[in-house]
């Protein structure tokens, strides 16, 4: 079958995924993904080519691929960042009375867990003891200012 | 049929950027959800129908193309959207390049309470979908948000087996 190609590929990129994440790289998740997601990519694209061509069984399985990886990544970054996620994963230990919530899980807490994943990541930097937005971080920055523009959703 | 997608796609983004992105309706999470969700439901219903009728020349391998030619826009927009309209992260950086230009210290206390209205607004949009319940002043998981619960701590222990447990 044209797609079953696209599960496997998929399958082995999750599984080398894992194995990835257990290995000390300077990378973050979604890099470690994309190193071994992209050559897996590359490599579906050639077999299903070469087998199919330029048709609907042939791209079939390429777009297939490419949204079961957009997927997973956006599970993965969801589970390790959203307020959402991270308050259901805490609520498996058991019922929390709702006026201790913050003090659980503190919305100080949450901008320092933040801040550091961003310091981490290259966009803010500590300059003598004062933080101050990178080149990268600026960029970002704008991009997102832009964006919001664009969706009209205020400044 | 694909070059017909292509083109629906295209309008279905282009009716956003002429028109509809000015509409209040479509500033909500919902509002950009469901015009996403509808169009989905639209091309997926037609895509098996074509399926069928057309079973030779385009069959499943078509279906799931055109599936997943949708999936990828609207999962790119929507994901984008949701990062330029709440993304926390961003927030901050915003906050630390504010303080910067005007020569000050960063206001976190300006986003502690970003992130405490956050939570409050999350909460309730939880108990919306049926994924935690309040009770007694007591905050607890139900059964489909125990199970959700569970699926995202294996992802997040896939992912990260060392790393935080917070987010």
């Amino acid at each position: 079958m044209a797609l079953a190609p696209a599960l496997l590929s998929f399958a082995l990129a999750v599984l080398l995924h894992g194995l990835a994440m257990r290995v000390p790289l300077r990378l973050d998740s979604v890099r470690r993904f994309l190193l071994i997601g992209v050559p897996l990519g590359v490599a579906l694209v050639t077999v299903s080519l070469a087998r199919f061509g330029p048709t609907i069984p042939g791209f079939a399985p390429i777009l297939l691929y490419a949204l079961l990886c957009e997927l997973y990544i956006f599970l993965f970054t969801l589970a390790l960042s959203s307020v959402s996620a991270t308050m259901l994963t805490m609520l498996r230990r058991g019922p929390v009375l709702a006026s201790e919530f913050a003090s659980i899980y503190g919305p100080r807490e949450m901008v320092m867990l933040r801040l550091k994943r961003i310091v981490d990541n290259g966009l803010i930097e500590r300059k003598a003891e004062k933080l101050a937005v990178t080149g990268k971080g600026m960029k970002v920055h704008l991009i997102f200012a832009a964006l919001r523009r664009f969706f009209c959703l205020g400044s | 049929m694909l070059f017909a997608v292509a083109a629906y796609l295209a309008v279905h983004f282009g009716a956003y950027v002429l028109v509809l992105r000015h509409r209040a309706g479509l500033r909500s999470e919902r509002g950009i959800f469901l015009y996403h969700f509808a169009s989905a439901v639209f091309v997926g219903l037609s895509g098996i129908a074509f399926a069928v009728f057309e079973s030779e020349r385009f069959g499943l391998s078509g279906l799931v193309l055109v599936l997943s030619l949708h999936g990828i826009y609207s999962l790119s927009f929507l994901e984008l959207w949701s990062l330029a309209q709440g993304g926390y992260s961003l927030a901050i950086i915003a906050g630390v390049a504010q303080a910067e230009a005007s020569g000050k210290e960063p206001d976190f206390s300006r986003l502690e309470a970003i992130g405490q209205a956050k939570q409050t607004d999350r909460i309730a949009g939880l108990e919306k979908l049926g994924l935690v319940s309040g009770t007694d002043g007591r905050i607890a998981l139900t059964a489909r948000g125990g199970r959700i619960a569970f699926l995202l701590h294996a992802l997040r222990n896939w992912v990260e087996p060392s790393g935080s447990r917070k987010g």
